[in-house]
């Protein structure tokens, strides 16, 4: 596949000063449904296609946010990234460096380089540690400063740079002790422990109450800044995808079948998909009681072990054509100002309205 | 109009041993006939405490410490536990429970599982009634009739929870409870969920009652709000009132422009500093003192009473 065909490419007018930071090239991810012994006796190995060719750039300095329904492949590829698995195929450029198959030491020198935050701030702490450990261990596995006073300095300054204060305090608190939006913060803390230039954060306010989500959104804003960090935000939530998010990438059956910025995904969504995900969302706003939403899809999302031909999406699609199943599935179609889409169809498509 | 459900100063305490925890303090609301009112707070207001009071069954250590709920002229608090299973439960209130579409025994078909929850409540019926009565409740969630001899795991998230909903509604109770029905779908089915749950208000006028953290889940459904915060309803009012965003409790007030809304780009959210009250000990004045952006020195002592500051809409603050 061509390189420069790669959404948001360099070509696009309003990315020319921007610097890329990380560039994805036809990543693939295929899981293989045998194993071991039953794979040397099966005629064909079948796999579940998580994530299948998908190409995309993020910009030093900015959030760019996936989007999709679960089994997408929007976690599955920020694990990727992560490299907490190893790619079927495709490239992985990090500051133009290819991290896809690296192994070993370089791989450690890499995940130094980009961190993640988890979704499940009760789960990804160890109970056993307290906060000081948690906040240590990342300095520790990377032996970075080796003496105890340097560690305990970088986690006060780290308290206090996520907000949970007074650090001297919580240093020593188990995770127990903490209430699930401290602890998420804590899990943020760790994640910027080591300066990394990329953050993959997946779905990190979504088990917040909403009362503290906001606040927890407002400070990842604040570290950017202060850090210089670049997220990868990967949500299933548009509403807060809109606000957090510089450009949206909508991911299905693992392929991204629109990206842009996040203002044009929201009102000005082109592939159908996106559509119906924007106008199932629902909003705090009177008047909706007696209205029936409009969500214009049918059938249910196929697996990804069977991906349907042609275009993946033409078996819930309203608009599908003969054309959608037997032409090859659509590239992504540039529609300006860095707005990509897959919908041959897009030109006949009604207008959207919400 | 016609109360399909009365709620009078209602507790529910859990005996811990650290102390009491007053997850439901003093609370009161009615439920019309036909309609839906929406319980919204954040975790731990006492939200689902409050659907588990309904039904007469709180967990333990949770015990019902007072108040009352009537249902058809008659208090179901004084209820024992044998005439509550026989007379209320799934006779008159059902509930949906927060999760159960993954807790389906997958041993069991789907036909299996609501054949039993029937004769739990009425033993002694003839197989082909209830066979009926399954098929047209599967019918009328969206389920063809051979969903009847599937096993949970052959179902996805979105048919489940239709089993669910519809093993709460077939032996025709007139209040359902749902509790967080949409929570852990994905935003396509919550929506096609959202949409069965209005479609099934109207065709079976059944008054519900539907609990959930979202704000704007509730702005779809709900034709009256109830507010909570630490186990006090902090605000009633109808889903114009509320979401018109005049005169609200600072408490929705704050949770309102919390939530994003999709079609305006806002640069900060804001937000509710602090956590809530300890319940073991709550604070003497107003539950909300601590976090709020506009309390007086009045509220740090003194708890303030609900009152009606408009036709229906019910506010507990000092400020008005």
């Amino acid at each position: 596949m061509d390189i420069t065909f790669a959404a948001g490419g360099t070509n696009m007018t309003n990315s020319q000063n921007k610097e890329v930071l990380l560039k994805v090239v036809n990543l693939k991810k295929w899981f293989p449904m045998q194993h071991g012994l039953a794979s040397l006796f099966a005629k064909e190995i079948k796999y579940v296609k998580a994530v299948d060719g998908i190409n995309f750039e993020v910009y030093k300095g900015e959030t760019f946010g996936i989007i999709g329904e679960s089994g997408c492949g929007k976690t599955t590829t920020g694990k990727l990234i992560m490299r907490l698995l190893e790619p079927t195929d495709g490239k992985i450029l990090l500051n133009n460096e290819d991290v896809a198959h690296i192994k070993g030491k370089e791989l450690k020198n890499y995940r130094k380089n980009v961190q993640m935050i988890f979704q499940d701030p009760y789960a990804s702490m160890n109970p056993r540690f307290r906060i000081r450990k948690v906040l240590e261990e990342p300095l520790v596995i990377h032996g970075v400063g080796n003496s105890r006073k340097y560690r305990d300095e970088v986690s006060k300054q780290l308290l206090e740079s996520v907000k949970v204060t007074p650090a001297e305090d919580f240093m020593e608190r188990f995770p127990h002790m903490l209430s699930g939006g401290q602890r998420q913060r804590v899990s943020i803390g760790r994640g910027i422990t080591l300066s990394p230039s990329l953050i993959v954060a997946d779905e990190p306010v979504s088990m917040i109450d909403l009362s503290t989500r906001a606040e927890i959104l407002a400070m990842m804003n604040n570290l950017k800044r202060e850090f210089g960090l670049t997220y990868i935000y990967i949500t299933h939530d548009l509403s807060t995808a809109r606000y957090f998010a510089d450009r949206i990438a909508v991911m299905y059956l693992g392929r991204i079948i629109e990206i842009g910025s996040a203002d044009d995904i929201v009102d000005n969504p082109i592939h159908p998909y996106t559509r119906v995900l924007i106008n199932a969302v629902c909003e705090p706003l009177p008047g909706k009681v007696k209205v029936m939403k409009d969500i214009q899809i049918k059938g249910e999302i196929p697996s990804a072990a069977r991906i349907p031909k042609g275009c993946r999406f033409h078996t819930r699609c309203l608009f599908a054509t003969e054309d959608c199943i037997n032409n090859p599935e659509p590239e992504l179609i540039d529609a300006g100002n860095g707005h990509y889409h897959a919908c041959s169809r897009a030109s006949y498509l009604p207008a959207f309205k919400y | 109009m016609e109360k399909a459900l009365v709620v009078n100063n209602l507790k529910l305490y859990y005996y811990t041993s650290a102390g009491i925890v007053k997850a439901v303090d003093d609370i009161s609301f009615d439920l019309n006939e036909g309609e839906t009112l929406g319980l919204v707070g954040e975790s731990g207001c006492g939200k689902t405490t409050t659907g588990f009071a309904l039904l007469g069954m709180p967990t333990p250590p949770g015990k019902i410490a007072g108040g009352e709920i009537i249902i058809d002229d008659q208090n179901i608090v004084k209820f024992s536990e044998n005439e509550l299973r026989k007379k209320v439960r799934w006779e008159k209130i059902s509930m949906v429970f927060q999760g159960a579409m993954n807790c389906l025994t997958p041993v069991y078909t789907v036909g299996e599982l609501m054949t039993e929850t029937y004769l739990q409540h009425r033993p002694d019926t003839p197989k082909d009634v209830i066979y009926k009565q399954i098929i047209k409740y599967l019918n009328l969630v969206g389920l063809a009739d051979d969903i009847y001899s599937r096993y949970p795991h052959e179902l996805s998230g979105g048919m489940k929870q239709r089993v669910v909903i519809a093993t709460a509604l077939f032996l025709e109770p007139k209040i359902v409870i749902l509790d967080e029905p949409t929570t852990g779908l994905d935003v396509v089915v919550q929506a096609q969920i959202l949409n069965l749950i209005k479609e099934l208000k109207q065709n079976l006028s059944i008054s519900s009652i539907f609990i959930t953290h979202d704000l704007a889940t509730e702005a779809e459904i709900s034709d009256r709000i109830c507010v909570m915060y630490a186990g006090k309803v902090m605000e009633i009012g109808t889903n114009e009132q509320i979401y018109g965003r005049k005169n609200l409790h600072p408490y929705t007030e704050k949770l309102l422009s919390a939530t994003p809304l999709l079609h305006k780009r806002v640069d900060e959210l804001s937000f509710i500093p602090g956590v809530p009250p300890d319940l073991i000990d709550p604070p003497k004045g107003c539950r909300f003192y601590e976090r709020c952006h506009v309390h007086m020195d009045k509220c740090k002592n003194e708890e303030p009473t609900m009152k009606e500051i408009e036709d229906g809409h019910y506010i507990c603050c000092w400020r008005y």
